[in-house]
């Protein structure tokens, strides 16, 4: 194999591998970032129980914040 | 045989001097002092550790949500309760002249040990000016305020006529914005921190979105947790979810490029994902119910949540708790990624990509 070959299938190693990890970094970063929304996502859902206790101390309707849901939440 | 001593004058005045002595200190149910009596005892404190007078205490009933009762923390900051069902929550909400931020303690029982102690820590009061897109003020908009320390409302209050409301945000906080007009789209901030004493909010008009959540044999999926994110400008902003009612329908307000998700809380059935702009005609939400997994968490604090990353979906599920012992039964695609983190915040998350195999169960976090 000539030298420029071995040159070229090695730069080219290079640049395939360092795309490959920059993919899987962007991959893992997206994941990452979705987890976290779904964290907050399920805290928020969850956050309705102790919404809905306050709910009778300030005397704020449940339906104003339940947009869509049937009454009695 | 030991004989009874007539009590003389002389004895009965030293008597009396005794347990006036003990009232005066300040014993229990004794003297000017004596705290509030009832079934639930407590005290308020400030964020020095000083007691707190005039705070309003309020008792829930732990199943059915319900108030049992309300008290106020005396001069002592101390309070009490005549009623305490088993499993209660009880709620101190100070003034928002105070500057503290009110404090939840959740799931409490009635057989738990020592007085109740609530300490209230300092927050940010901010006023918060609710409009539409158009500038149009807001009255009657509620504005919601999440502790992000234990994720519990702390405030619901409802913007006056010049579309105000003044909240004490704690030092991490979400807070949800939800007009009157059924139209307007709810406006959620979360995972912030305080910067500034007044905070402008623009509600925008949303479209409504609704259809059902089905199995793939068509049948309904009540329940099911649907969820609606705005992904406008390579941004994800959350706009509120609807519960799956018995014959799987939703409605819920979208706004711009409106995705939606929808969870299973059993993990049952696998999550799904849609861009509603994509779709036509009545939505009719498709569930895969994928494959059984028994999973079990093992190390020093097994009880974990549970999070499962679909790989080929790109999606995150529900979190579900585990039983104590760390066991987990879900539904989950083939090739997934399993995060979990212990229930009692000790020890670290763990996070492993697996490829679901038929029967076996998977362990995780096991020590080589």
């Amino acid at each position: 194999m000539q030298r420029s070959t071995r040159l070229f299938l090695s730069l080219f190693g290079c640049v395939a591998c360092a795309s490959f990890a920059t993919a899987a970094i962007a991959r893992d970063a997206e994941r990452a970032a979705a987890l976290e929304r779904a964290r907050v996502e399920q805290v928020l859902v969850l956050s309705e129980r102790t919404a809905r206790m306050l709910g009778q101390l300030h005397d704020v309707p449940d339906l104003v914040f339940v947009h869509g849901a049937e009454e009695g939440r | 045989m030991a004989r009874r001593q007539a009590l003389t004058p002389g004895k009965a005045a030293l008597l009396m001097l005794g347990v006036g002595t003990l009232a005066l200190m300040g014993l229990p149910g004794f003297g000017p002092d004596a705290p509030p009596a009832g079934a639930l005892a407590g005290v308020v404190l400030d964020p020095s550790g000083d007691t707190l007078s005039g705070v309003e205490v309020a008792l829930f009933d732990g199943q059915t949500l319900e108030l049992v009762e309300l008290a106020k923390s005396d001069a002592l900051g101390r309070f009490a309760f005549q009623h305490a069902p088993w499993n209660h929550h009880v709620f101190a909400n100070p003034a928002a002249s105070t500057g503290l931020v009110p404090r939840w303690e959740l799931d409490r029982e009635r057989s738990d040990p020592g007085v109740l102690e609530l300490g209230l820590d300092a927050g940010t009061p901010t006023t918060i000016t609710v409009t539409d897109e158009a500038g149009a003020v807001l009255p009657r908009a509620e504005v919601r305020v999440i502790d992000g320390h234990d994720d519990a409302v702390v405030a619901r209050v409802m913007t006056d006529a010049a579309g105000r409301a003044t909240v004490v945000l704690p030092d991490e906080y979400h807070l949800g914005v939800l007009a009157a007009d059924e139209n307007l789209a709810p406006h959620w901030i979360y995972a912030a921190t305080p910067s500034s004493s007044e905070l402008a909010v623009a509600l925008e008009a949303g479209r409504w979105i609704e259809g059902r959540v089905v199995s793939s044999d068509g049948d309904p999926l009540a329940g099911l947790v649907v969820s609606a994110w705005n992904r406008s400008n390579g941004d994800w902003r959350w706009l509120g979810y609807d519960l799956a009612r018995a014959d799987g329908s939703f409605a819920l307000l979208g706004t711009g490029a409106t995705h939606l998700r929808a969870l299973d809380p059993e993990q049952a059935v696998l999550p799904g994902a849609w861009n509603v702009d994509a779709l036509e005609g009545p939505l009719e939400l498709l569930l895969d119910p994928g494959e059984p997994l028994l999973m079990r968490i093992e190390g020093d604090s097994p009880a974990s949540r549970v999070w499962v990353y679909d790989e080929l979906r790109g999606l995150w599920s529900w979190g579900s708790a585990t039983d104590a012992g760390g066991s987990l039964a879900v539904q989950t695609a083939e090739r997934v990624t399993i995060h979990a983190e212990p229930l009692d915040g000790r020890g670290a998350a763990l996070e492993e990509s697996v490829t679901r195999e038929p029967g076996a169960p998977l362990v995780l976090g096991k020590r080589e």
